[in-house]
């Protein structure tokens, strides 16, 4: 465990010796701010709920998480310090792990950045909190399940670029599953059983069951076994990438 | 060979982990049901005690068949969540009720037998395909005895109701005796002989839809006892009622009785009451003192206008000019009027109340009152003379109004356990007082409870007219048969108040959860404040104007009183005219101006939350990281 946390620890700063954190956070406020004012009629409803906030995150995550996991593995790979980090007496898993942790604690730093919308809908009226804090757990669960996919396509390649490109595309398909438009391609010709398995792998039935205020079992098996899940494949493509 | 080995190993270990995943989500999908961890404010995902208690005190088996079309869930995501919720709440139903209520699912496909057993059920079908099917997603609750009730089809605008409607549906079957209401009216509500008849009354619409629901028991308004079979008392603008009415009225609540009552300060529908009782305008309402007892007392001679909810009429005065003009007493309240978590108005989108009263909530009464009705901020207690009779001024009514910044309460629900209003024992016999009879009335024997018994359950609305037909429904005969088309859903109210008060303690404790109306509140204050100051501010420049056009008019009649006069028009009579001309349309800008500054301030407040959001924290993050910069920078050069 203490591996991990040096793994993180390091991992985290070499975050911030570059200017990519800072664009990256920059980004992802002005449009998390921007997008409910501006596209989700915040103000015009004046209803004091942040629905508006988080309905934009899947949407949001599907480009800014994939940027930031698409240089976990690859650039370590390009660089060449991957046979630095493996010739630490460290396990792959503990890699991995690390790795990870560093980028879902970057992303929640990130996520909690937003707290002046909070703020402002708290000031405005009288909100419910609870749900707030539900959807919040909810955002940084599927920001987690994203980077985990993130971290698995980094894996294995070189390039970043089609790291991003085959995350984003992941990423879109893991969200879009539990759509009606993806589910009726699948309905003409799978099995219920099949579209069904489809539809409960969607991030995003599960993101909008949490924002009502819920915190399902269910929904926390989901996300904490998809990224249990991403993780293990990431660890198995370091490792086979290692040997070769 | 040897990576090939690695390679197949690591695709097997994938595959493992893939199957792993989906068994485990699998797995906890149909076996986790029910673990969560509730958050919202009104604990929405919780069942109540209500619902629990119903449940198990189910005497027989009940079965509760759920129809949801595939088809419907495919075509509508929403529904199929929904369904998931519904199906999860009932097989929750079914673990609490011991068993006694079992659950069957059911897949109603086009032409099936499930089908048609849906449709003879009273289940409404709603076409999903283009050639017509039908989806369906009701529910039927059938008893042993083969007594059934069901919800034709769960609304999605109900779901935050679905457990009470859920509840109230096994309560209902559950314990099928119709309840009793009785009414106690001063106005013709009921209808007064047969139809057709000389001197006839009609029935209201109001009683049709009562009747439909509820057992209907007259109670003459000079009654010294109200009947033990009633559940509610339903008490239509009380005015003279005896002291051994009230005396009644209030041992009936005391014994535990729900009543709904309509109290008016002006009903303008007195004039067709049986002549005896028109009484002049209300300076005195005896039944306040009921009123008081419970904790609310409504306002004499004051009815509440509200200028958000004026209902726009059109003033017929002048035939040749047909006009429509704001009357600010006759209200058109929506969902910012009522208290969107009480199940009585939950799924109430308009009601209408012509001149409603005003409740006062008072302090210190031990019970609890909570405002169901109220007018928006925009409101104003208006003395009742200057809406009575044939037209009242309207525009004046518009012109003097002067919003008092508080909601006025309309109508509210109390709770707790009322004390009597008959202190010093039972009123006393009179010999002035007698029934139609001929015999004085005397309270009715046995001892006087002081106190109730059991929890008070009342709802006290400060309007009568409101159930009067003209304000809300309008009847047609399509094909010789009566349909009712409501404008409003005052009908809606009525029965649903009816219902809630009705019920059992544990369904009537079931209110909706669900609020979904929180209101940007800092906006409503800085409207509020803009609007005060700007009606001061318009009202200054009204009489301005007024006393600039009464000027002007006083010069140009001058002008008018023949020719030798129009010579009279002096050159400074002209200049003043031009004078007073050019200073009102500088008065009239002015007006104009102070009507943009109320909207200034909000505008700004919503700029300025916009720059907070959005750019607020990466600007600075981004002047943290350049002071970091700098500072490391004159580090190194150091």
């Amino acid at each position: 465990m203490r591996n991990v946390a040096v793994i993180a620890k390091r991992e985290l700063r070499s975050y911030f010796s570059t200017p990519l954190a800072l664009v990256f956070i920059v980004i992802f406020l002005a449009l998390t701010g921007a997008f409910p004012f501006y596209l989700g009629g915040f103000f015009a409803k004046g209803q004091a709920n942040l629905e508006g906030f988080f309905g934009f995150h899947p949407w949001l995550y599907l480009l800014l998480v994939p940027a930031l996991a698409m240089r976990l593995w690859a650039e370590e790979r390009k660089t060449g310090t991957i046979e630095l980090l493996m010739t630490l007496p460290i396990s792959t898993a503990e890699a991995v792990l690390g790795k990870f942790l560093a980028a879902w604690a970057f992303a929640g730093v990130a996520l909690a950045l937003t707290f002046p919308m909070w703020i402002t809908v708290n000031v405005l009226g009288d909100p419910d909190n609870g749900v707030v804090v539900a959807s919040y757990l909810g955002s940084f669960l599927m920001a987690g399940a994203f980077l985990a996919i993130g971290s698995c396509l980094s894996a294995v390649t070189k390039n970043q670029v089609i790291a991003f490109i085959v995350a984003a595309t992941a990423c879109f398909l893991f969200t879009m599953s539990g759509m009606e438009l993806v589910l009726n391609f699948f309905r003409a010709w799978a099995p219920d059983a099949l579209v069904e398995t489809i539809a409960s792998l969607s991030f995003l039935t599960h993101f909008t069951s949490v924002t009502k205020g819920v915190i399902d079992i269910r929904d926390l098996v989901f996300f904490v076994s998809t990224i249990a899940f991403w993780l293990f494949a990431t660890a198995v493509a370091v490792e086979l990438k290692k040997s070769v | 060979m040897k990576n090939l080995g690695r390679t197949q190993m690591a695709l097997a270990g994938l595959a493992l982990g893939a199957f792993t995943l989906l068994a485990v989500n699998l797995f906890s999908h149909t076996l986790l049901t029910g673990a969560r961890l509730d958050l919202t404010a009104d604990r929405l995902f919780t069942l109540s005690d209500g619902t629990r208690t119903v449940l198990k005190s189910l005497q027989e088996p009940l079965t509760a068949r759920l129809y949801f079309s595939k088809i419907l869930g495919e075509r509508s995501a929403r529904h199929g969540q929904y369904y998931g919720r519904v199906r999860e709440l009932l097989e929750r139903y079914s673990q609490l009720s011991g068993g006694r209520l079992k659950l069957e699912l059911y897949d109603p496909e086009p032409f099936s037998d499930a089908e048609d057993r849906a449709v003879a059920a009273g289940l409404q079908g709603v076409p999903v395909t283009e050639s017509g099917d039908s989806g369906y997603f009701g529910l039927v609750v059938v008893s042993s005895t083969d007594l059934e009730g069901s919800i034709p089809f769960f609304n999605l605008e109900r779901e935050n109701f679905v457990e009470y409607d859920l509840t109230k549906l096994i309560y209902t079957v559950a314990n099928p005796k119709k309840k009793t209401v009785g009414l106690l009216s001063t106005l013709p509500i009921d209808g007064k002989g047969a139809d057709g008849m000389m001197g006839a009354k009609r029935r209201w619409a109001i009683m049709d839809q009562i009747r439909e629901f509820f057992e209907v028991r007259e109670i003459p308004i000079d009654a010294n006892e109200i009947p033990k079979e009633v559940d509610t008392l339903m008490v239509v603008h009380p005015k003279g009622l005896s002291d051994i009415t009230l005396y009644a009225i209030d041992q009936f609540v005391l014994r535990g009785g729900s009543l709904l009552a309509f109290v008016d300060p002006n009903a303008e529908l007195e004039g067709s009451g049986p002549p005896e009782l028109q009484v002049m305008p209300n300076d005195k309402l005896e039944f306040n003192r009921l009123l008081e007892s419970w904790g609310l007392r409504l306002t004499l001679g004051k009815v509440a206008g509200d200028l958000e909810a004026a209902l726009r009429i059109s003033k017929d005065d002048d035939p040749r000019r047909p006009q429509t003009i704001d009357h600010v007493a006759w209200l058109g309240l929506g969902k910012a009027n009522l208290d969107a978590a009480d199940i009585v108005v939950g799924d109430i989108e308009k009601l209408h109340m012509p001149t409603p009263g005003i409740l006062e909530i008072l302090e210190g009464s031990g019970l609890q009152a909570t405002p169901v009705l109220t007018t928006g901020l925009r409101s104003m207690a208006i003395d009742t003379a200057k809406v009575q009779g044939e037209s009242p001024d309207l525009p004046a009514l518009l012109r003097g109004f002067k919003p008092e910044g508080r909601k006025l309460v309309l109508a509210a629900r109390v709770a707790g356990s009322p004390k009597t209003a008959f202190k010093d024992g039972k009123p006393a016999y009179k010999e002035s007082e007698r029934d139609k009879a001929g015999k004085p009335t005397q309270a009715a024997a046995g001892p006087q409870l002081m106190e109730a018994a059991k929890p008070a359950n009342l709802l006290v609305v400060a309007d009568a007219d409101m159930l009067f037909d003209a304000f809300w429904v309008q009847t047609r005969t399509f094909f010789g048969q009566k349909v009712q088309v409501p404008l409003a859903d005052n009908g809606a109210f009525v029965v649903n108040a009816l219902d809630v008060l009705s019920g059992s303690d544990a369904l009537v404790g079931l209110r909706a959860r669900g609020r979904t109306d929180r209101p940007f509140t800092l906006v409503d204050d800085i409207r509020k404040q803009a609007e005060t100051h700007f009606r001061a501010k318009e009202e200054e420049l009204q009489a301005k104007l007024k006393a600039l056009q009464d000027r002007l008019a006083q010069l140009q009649k001058k002008g008018k009183d023949g020719p030798e006069a129009a010579a009279m028009v002096t050159p400074e009579d002209k200049t003043a005219i031009a004078q007073s001309r050019s200073e009102m349309v500088a008065v009239r800008q002015e007006l104009r101006a102070v009507q943009r500054e109320l909207r200034r301030d909000i505008e700004s407040l919503e700029a300025r939350l916009k720059f907070i959001n959005i750019a607020g924290l990466p600007l600075l993050l981004g002047l943290g990281t350049l002071v970091l910069w700098i500072v490391r920078r004159r580090r190194k050069e150091a």
